[in-house]
């Protein structure tokens, strides 16, 4: 399985400074669209890259956005990553742009739409997709439960699920469900990645504000959906607050213990297909 | 154009109501009036109506967080001087506010800030509007308060780097 941590700015120096410390960047799109893209030629060398999308709105209704689509794909060409992945949420309607991930009706149509932006993000861009599921504070009341959501517009889509631990563990919490439960109703098949980092307590429910150290449950949770899965990527995703060094060297020490605490023997995994 | 004609998807109500303090206010009063002065589906009724005025709230305020994380990077020296206050403030002027990108945030932040009176810095907004024109460079005059000197701005684009020069008038 591979370790890594989304790509920051912030981290550059860290990510120099320490090879070996990580063997797999995840950079995202929106950062590359206007400034920095000459970057990524340098990284595709040294490390195994995915393009993460914060903006292209699979969930809304009618066509993509083709502008940010071809900036999207623009940054897929520069960073020539071994797979890509977007959001199963919407951030944007015909009139307004919310600038952030909301979530979608667990709906059969739902499905159709997501599906069908997802495919062609994945023809445009020409690799494979991954789907995330979001943390959210909201939930539209619909037929499908998410587990059975997720899986079908990856189904429908042919893609696979980018599980975000952290997401998971929130939405457990502030909606008050099982999250083992939850993640053993996706087939294990389709779980490829994971992103984690740590959570905030913020008086009566959970955030994931990607500025906190990994705690402990988040580790266990990782490892037990490790055993059950076998993603073949792990992701450190902070976006604030972040650590020195020696911080970030801890962090990183937690994916390894989620890695070699799920399975005994593990070698370098390959990009999803 | 009668709203029959065009409704509102569950979505773009969703968005709305998300994006306008005063809009979810009048949802939490009554639903099912705000419900048709936005002319929602039928369709999608019963689910908006559904919709819980709390989670609603909590989104809304992720929401605006991101944005304040967005913008503040942009105007370090209000944010600074705002202090504690600057996320209060924020949430204020993000009530009924939603440009559509950060920079126009920020600076329509910075414009509800001198409108109210409150602390800002007049070189961010010259900055911040400076980004929004083709202009080639530009000369302010700035008075700040509670600075005793006047301190002239040059703001110079070469290329896609914007220079910004601050020299105070010290007499």
């Amino acid at each position: 399985m591979l370790v890594g941590v989304g790509y920051r700015r912030e981290l550059a120096a860290w990510i120099e400074e320490a090879p070996g410390a990580v063997n797999c960047l995840e950079v995202t799109a929106e950062h590359f669209f206007t400034r920095d893209q000459n970057v990524l030629p340098g990284l595709r060398e040294r490390f195994t890259l995915s393009v993460h999308g914060l903006g292209l709105s699979l969930g809304t209704p009618g066509p993509l956005d083709a502008e940010r689509l071809a900036c999207f794909a623009r940054v897929v060409r520069l960073a020539d990553p071994a797979w890509i992945s977007e959001h199963v949420a919407f951030t944007r309607t015909a009139e307004l742009d919310l600038g952030h991930l909301n979530p979608l009706p667990q709906t059969r149509a739902t499905v159709k739409t997501v599906a069908e932006h997802a495919r062609q993000v994945a023809d445009v861009c020409g690799k494979p997709l991954l789907l995330e599921n979001i943390a959210a504070h909201l939930t539209l009341p619909g037929d499908l439960p998410e587990p059975e959501f997720l899986t079908e517009i990856c189904l429908e889509a042919g893609c696979g699920l980018l599980l975000d631990i952290t997401n998971l563990l929130v939405n457990s919490r502030n909606h008050q469900f099982d999250p083992s439960e939850w993640f053993h109703q996706l087939d294990p098949r389709l779980i490829k990645q994971l992103h984690i980092v740590g959570y905030e307590f913020n008086g009566d429910h959970l955030s994931d504000s990607h500025s906190a150290p990994i705690q402990e449950e988040l580790i266990a949770l990782a490892a037990e959906v490790v055993r059950y899965a076998r993603p073949e990527a792990i992701i450190l995703e902070r976006d604030a607050n972040f650590p020195d060094s020696e911080g970030l060297a801890a962090e990183i020490r937690k994916l390894e213990q989620i890695r070699t605490s799920s399975r005994p023997s593990d070698g370098v995994g390959t990009p999803p297909q | 154009m009668s709203k029959s004609e065009h409704p509102v998807d569950l979505l773009t109500a969703l968005a709305r109501l998300l994006s306008n303090a005063a809009l979810r206010e009048a949802f939490a009063r009554d639903a099912e009036k705000v419900a048709t002065e936005l002319g929602l589906a039928a369709a999608d009724r019963a689910t908006f109506l559904q919709l819980k005025s709390g989670a609603l709230e909590r989104q809304a305020r992720v929401l605006v967080r991101k944005r304040f994380d967005a913008i503040r990077g942009q105007i370090p020296a209000t944010t600074s001087m705002l202090g504690g206050d600057a996320w209060a403030r924020f949430q204020t002027y993000a009530r009924t506010a939603w440009p559509p990108t950060n920079r126009s945030d920020a600076l329509h932040f910075l414009i509800f800030l001198e409108k109210e009176r409150l602390p800002f810095d007049a070189m961010e907004t010259n900055h911040l509007m400076f980004l929004g024109t083709n202009e080639g460079f530009c000369f302010r005059l700035v008075r700040q308060r509670g600075f005793g000197w006047p301190v002239l701005q040059l703001l110079l684009r070469l290329g896609r780097r914007i220079h910004d020069w601050r020299f105070c008038l010290k007499l």
